[in-house]
């Protein structure tokens, strides 16, 4: 491989002070072959970090990991100062303060945007309350309106979540996310299901939406110029291992481009 | 390159499957000396059955009232099982689906428990209940619960099964309690499909509400019963024509709303 890592910082001991730290994280789907192992990365408060790779690399699985909604084999996982990994009264309540924007939008077709949004609420502990917009409080659905608005949707609030465009449909899962009140958001391929206009929309928008709220965010993507636009820090796994780790702004695309050859 | 021979038109039996091939062949011959369907039998049959519709026409009106009368309770009956059965399937289908249950031995206890409610006919289950509870409508009632919890549980459970694990998960990303992922993702998902079963059930007990009569459990059963055992043909004939009838408005109507919500 002919890249020359600007840096790579593999932390021996989980940061304190980190919003997300990993230390000896190792997944294999398939015994003796690890999807990656001994993974140790700190992630900062506020900061946005890309995770790139080739396809198989483990950054959906890494990413999964990170909420436990895929169980690592070893390692340490705190997030925020608690441990992912621990018993699951604790899980769900680190569960509640991260956000999560998958690929494929994961809203409920059947139901209207607006409450697929207010489910967001669901974090905050409102039970029956977040099942519809029809049983939710006034003061639930009007905060769900506005995030549909801070993501441009407030105007199809009503509209079944199937009958949106993709681009729409992430948006709304981000509306959802931002409904949550998390304090770090993390985002599988946000923008791989959509055509690159409206990829390029939604990485706008979700940025911009996460800079202003100031959150943790780690996303993954194949698109390097998102990567190198959006991010503060780009993390590239490789063969199972951390090969690069680098603040986004000494990075040229080319260099990102060799790291898939 | 060399040449491919051509696929035998039949392929090999093993001894073993040639052996089970002639064992069912067997059963199902002996099935029908068993069941004593000869064509003799059949063609004495065919002008008995034809004396028979020619007593039962013209169909007698003279009871009309309290046939009706009978009817609507039948519907009634069925309309009660089939609302209590649907009541209680939800829960059971829940407890019944793998990826919702709290444990894989409360799924095997559930499953148990709703295919003998499924297994036994809603006739044997009238008699249960006539004995537990005495002669009439709250017996068929009881029953046709008991047929519908069968019936419903084990497809609610199913469409439970079938729905998009996106939308769960995303809930589950977010920390939202079990209760919020069925009630907000995992109902909503299966609802149409929770619906046809709804209806079908309802369909479904109108038909067994009809029989249940004949074990004393309420219902339109009894006049049908008493008919014929008096050799009142004709009056068994009205009872027979309003009991299609309500069948036929009953799978009408729920094609009808089927397609309205759907």
């Amino acid at each position: 491989m002919n890249v020359e890592f600007t840096s790579i910082k593999q932390s021996a001991e989980v940061g304190p002070s980190a919003a997300i730290a990993i230390s000896g994280l190792t997944k294999s789907f398939t015994p003796g072959m690890p999807v990656f192992s001994d993974i140790t990365l700190d992630i900062e408060p506020g900061s946005i970090v890309a995770l790139i790779g080739a396809n198989g690399a483990g950054k959906s699985t890494l990413l999964r990991c990170i909420p436990r909604l895929i169980e690592p084999d070893m390692g340490k996982i705190r997030v925020l100062g608690s441990n992912v990994l621990g018993p699951s009264r604790e899980l769900r309540g680190v569960r509640t303060r991260i956000g999560f924007v998958f690929q494929k939008h994961n809203l409920v077709g059947r139901l209207s945007a607006l409450t697929n949004v207010v489910h967001g609420a669901q974090a905050r502990g409102f039970g029956a309350k977040a099942w519809l917009q029809s049983l939710a409080p006034q003061s639930i659905r009007k905060e769900a309106l506005h995030c549909l608005g801070r993501v441009g949707l407030a105007a199809m609030a009503a509209q079944r979540a199937d009958q949106l465009s993709g681009g729409q449909s992430q948006r709304v899962a981000i509306a959802r996310a931002l409904m949550q009140h998390p304090e770090i958001v993390l985002a599988d391929e946000p923008a791989a299901s959509l055509d690159p206009q409206a990829g390029d929309e939604v990485m706008q928008l979700f940025a911009a939406l996460m800079r202003q709220e100031a959150k943790t965010v780690v996303f993954t993507s194949h698109n390097l110029s998102h990567s190198l636009l959006f991010a503060d820090r780009v993390i590239a796994l490789g063969g199972g291992k951390i090969v690069l780790d680098s603040p986004s702004a000494r990075l040229r695309e080319s260099e990102l481009r060799d790291l898939y050859v | 390159m060399s040449e491919i021979a051509l696929p035998s038109r039949v392929s090999r039996v093993s001894p073993l499957t040639f052996a089970l091939s002639l064992a069912v062949i067997a059963f199902v011959i002996a099935s029908f000396t068993t069941s004593g369907i000869a064509p003799d039998k059949l063609s004495r049959g065919i002008p008995a059955l034809g004396r028979l519709v020619g007593q039962m026409f013209p169909p007698s009106v003279e009871r009309l009232e309290p046939v009706l009368w009978s009817l609507l309770q039948t519907f009634q009956m069925a309309v009660a099982g089939t609302i209590l059965g649907l009541i209680f399937s939800l829960p059971l289908a829940i407890l019944a689906a793998p990826s919702l249950s709290p444990h894989p031995a409360v799924v095997w206890v559930v499953r148990s428990v709703v295919a003998l409610f499924r297994t036994v006919p809603d006739l044997v289950w009238a008699i249960v209940f006539v004995i537990a509870v005495g002669l009439g409508p709250a017996a068929g009632v009881l029953a046709l619960m008991v047929d519908t919890i069968g019936f419903a549980a084990r497809f609610f459970a199913e469409a439970m099964e079938e729905t998009e694990k996106g939308p769960r998960e995303a809930l589950t990303a977010m920390g939202a309690r079990r209760s919020g992922i069925i009630f907000a993702s995992v109902i909503p998902q299966a609802l149409p499909s929770m619906i046809n079963t709804s209806l079908f059930s309802l369909e479904k007990a109108t038909r067994g509400s009809v029989v249940l009569g004949l074990v004393g459990a309420g219902g339109i059963g009894i006049e049908l019963k008493v008919s014929l055992e008096m050799f009142d043909y004709d009056q068994a004939a009205t009872i027979v024509i309003a009991i299609f009838l309500l069948v036929l408005a009953v799978e009408r109507a729920s094609t009808w709303v089927r397609n309205r919500i759907l």
